[in-house]
């Protein structure tokens, strides 16, 4: 069971599909919204169990157009970025981290870095990511089970899921623990009641995220890296908003997102703020964080699009849904299909997420 | 008896209607209730020409593919589960019999699941593939459970709560575990274990329907039966009963409504308990009378339930279980309490 769960989790990615949002919170790091947690509190006998083996249900993804530095690519960038040769000043300017350096992470803890960190955890796929854009390939020790992006994250050691293989990272003796929003604060506590360092992200938006990646840059002495990484962000984040800038406003569609089955989005989320920057509005826009599909509402929202996972909705139910025929979406057949991880981790692959879920709205808008 | 049941099934009737006409109102969009009407007018031959369209598509979808399906869908899954409870208890003579104690209920889940999750959902037999290996599975669980609470003969009232929730929480692990493990477009794994009627059209109405008539039928036939049941069994038997046979007919049957309901609404607890005692406070312990009344009953009581749980925290549905389990498990309670004092004729029903 264990080997299945590391080696192959597409094996296990229908998982979603029975299970209403663990996959999608593990995969954004994401805590889950209070609605959810009423949920939660009913199944507290079995949550764990399906926890436990809903770990390893991330899908897989091929996005090429992500900076995934190969070793070579790592080893040019540290020496000297051809890329932000036109701003050279700037970035030589930022390109070194002064040790020790202290930083106060997501639990208001103030963490100390005597060092860059020779030896990295990360607990969630959305920090991993971003280690490995950083080119920290080397450093990387341990991730968590749902990591699989890129390919080389599948091979390092498992630390857990949801619940941490504490001993695993133990023995690990990393200079830090890198987590995001799914590992609570308590579960961070413990962790450092164990001598080991912790720091912890929690970015609620798109600029939360550059923000964080730069802060990644900052603690491992990787800036340039950072700021490529950002840089490109930011340049698909504003080729995005200018193309929704010039939108008319008659123009505007609504979306309806379903990114678990029989269940949406509402404010609060990445997912949400993707379908605001894009200039459409979010059928569920009423609502926050994820809740259950109140058909009602979707039906009077009459949304113009429907987007929906990739990885563990299928469309015809949507379609087939009582009274969903009238809806313009479906009447049109707008509905589109996206790369779950694309969109739900808070990562260095959001904005291509941005741009994905732009183009499915407003097909041939983006130059 | 039959002027009694005119008039207290006359009552609920109109009960159920004004019911409608309320439930028909409540909802996460706001509609006037002059417009409702309309629109449900519209659609009947002959006298829909008189109420011209003034209302947009999405609001007749709302009504009529939305709300209506789903309340008349509520009806049907309450009214089969207090007959299948009624009917439990009076050839069991236990008062705490129900599908939902006795296991059955969870066993029904078990079986749709595995058909669920194994995509059998219109394998061999279409559209009756799925309530009959609920039915399957769920008079299995019952056979088990009588099998262990059986003492000596006897079906003690201990022996039979405690066999149905071992029965109950194994199976609902089983269900846990299946969803888990599954990569199957399923249901997510709370609608098995505390039941929902969420985004169900008419389909699920249709196949509901000739269970709940044709099995709420035949468990009334029987009500006279379930008279002699109350008398004792050996009783019965000198009265000319078969009582061996009509038990175990009556409690297949049962069993049959309860996993039809449980195959489109998940495992919704208590509703058989409730309603039978409810009906017996009002209307006494005839099983002519009780039975019918308590299809009424059970179809009003779920049809709130049901309101409750899609407009109580506005737009976010609460699981139709948790309302029948708030105000099912203390009612339990109270039933338990009773038949330890031997009060109220329980006691006798310990047999």
């Amino acid at each position: 069971m264990k080997t299945g769960l590391e080696e192959n989790s597409n094996e296990f990615a229908g998982q979603e599909k029975a299970d209403p949002m663990q996959n999608e919170r593990l995969n954004s790091g994401k805590r889950p919204a209070p609605a959810y947690r009423f949920g939660q509190m009913l199944l507290t006998g079995t949550a764990a169990l399906l926890l436990t083996l809903s770990l390893a249900a991330c899908g897989q993804s091929q996005s090429v157009a992500a900076p995934e530095p190969t070793e070579t690519e790592t080893q040019t960038a540290e020496q000297a970025p051809a890329e932000a040769a036109d701003t050279t000043e700037a970035v030589e300017a930022a390109s070194q981290t002064v040790y020790p350096l202290t930083l106060t992470d997501a639990t208001g803890t103030e963490v100390t870095f005597d060092a860059a960190p020779a030896k990295i955890v990360s607990l969630a796929p959305s920090e991993t990511e971003t280690l490995f854009a950083l080119g920290l390939d080397e450093q990387i020790v341990g991730v968590s089970d749902n990591d699989d992006y890129p390919d080389a994250a599948k091979s390092k050691p498992k630390m857990g899921g949801f619940e941490l293989n504490t001993e695993a990272i133990a023995a690990a003796q990393p200079d830090i623990v890198f987590v995001a929003d799914v590992t609570d604060d308590a579960t961070v506590e413990s962790l450092r009641g164990l001598g080991l360092s912790v720091f912890k992200f929690n970015p609620d938006t798109l600029e939360d995220v550059i923000d964080d990646i730069a802060t990644y840059g900052e603690i491992t002495d990787r800036q340039e890296e950072a700021k490529d990484v950002t840089d490109k962000m930011r340049a698909d984040m504003e080729k995005v908003r200018t193309a929704a800038a010039s939108i008319d406003e008659a123009d505007r569609k609504t979306v309806y997102l379903e990114f678990s089955p029989g269940w949406t989005v509402g404010k609060g989320e990445f997912m949400d703020e993707l379908i605001s920057a894009s200039g459409a509005i979010n059928a569920a826009e009423a609502t926050t964080g994820w809740s259950e599909v109140d058909a009602e509402a979707v039906i009077q929202a009459d949304p113009d699009v429907i987007l929906y996972s990739q990885l563990s909705v299928d469309p015809k139910t949507i379609k087939d849904r009582s009274g969903w025929a009238a809806i313009a979406a479906v009447e049109n057949d707008q509905l589109f299909a996206i790369d779950d991880n694309l969109v739900s981790r808070p990562g260095p692959r959001l904005s291509e997420g941005l741009i994905e879920v732009f183009n499915a709205i407003y097909p041939d808008a983006l130059q | 008896m039959i002027r009694r049941l005119g008039g207290y099934g006359g009552a609920g009737v109109l009960l159920l209607l004004l019911s409608l006409i309320f439930t028909l109102r409540i909802g996460s969009v706001e509609l006037p209730a002059g417009r409702i009407f309309s629109i449900l007018m519209h659609e009947l031959p002959g006298i829909g020409k008189w109420f011209p369209r003034i209302w947009d598509a999405g609001e007749a979808q709302i009504v009529l593919k939305v709300r209506l399906p789903r309340i008349v869908l509520a009806a049907l899954v309450g009214a089969a589960l207090a007959v299948a409870g009624a009917a439990f208890q009076g050839v069991l003579r236990n008062p705490l019999a129900d599908p939902f104690t006795l296991g059955v209920s969870s066993g029904s889940s078990l079986g749709a699941a595995l058909i669920i999750f194994f995509g059998l959902r219109t394998a061999l037999l279409g559209q009756w593939t799925l309530p009959l290996t609920a039915f399957v599975t769920g008079a299995l669980t019952l056979a088990i459970v009588l099998a262990l609470a059986r003492d000596r003969g006897k079906l003690p009232i201990y022996g039979l709560l405690l066999a149905g929730v071992v029965m109950q929480s194994f199976l609902g692990a089983i269900v846990t575990f299946l969803s888990a493990l599954s990569d199957r477009p399923v249901n997510e794994i709370l609608f098995w274990t505390m039941g929902s009627l969420n985004l169900r059209g008419w389909s699920y109405s249709l196949v509901l329907l000739p269970y709940v008539l044709i099995g709420g039928m035949f468990l009334w036939a029987n009500a006279g039966a379930m008279n002699l049941f109350a008398l004792g069994e050996r009783r019965a038997g000198q009265l000319g009963l078969n009582t061996e046979r009509t038990k175990m007919t009556v409690l297949l049957v049962a069993t049959l409504v309860t996993a039809a309901a449980v195959s489109v609404s998940g495992v919704i607890g208590f509703v058989g308990l409730i309603v039978p005692h409810m009906i017996r406070l009002i209307a006494g312990p005839d099983y002519r009378l009780l039975v019918p009344l308590s299809a009424l009953g059970g179809a009003l009581f779920l049809m709130w339930a049901d309101t409750l749980a899609r407009s109580l925290l506005g737009g976010t549905e609460i699981p139709l279980g948790v309302i029948t389990a708030f105000a099912g498990a203390p009612f339990f309670a109270l039933l338990l309490q009773r038949s330890k004092r031997g009060k109220g004729g329980y006691g006798s029903w310990t047999g």
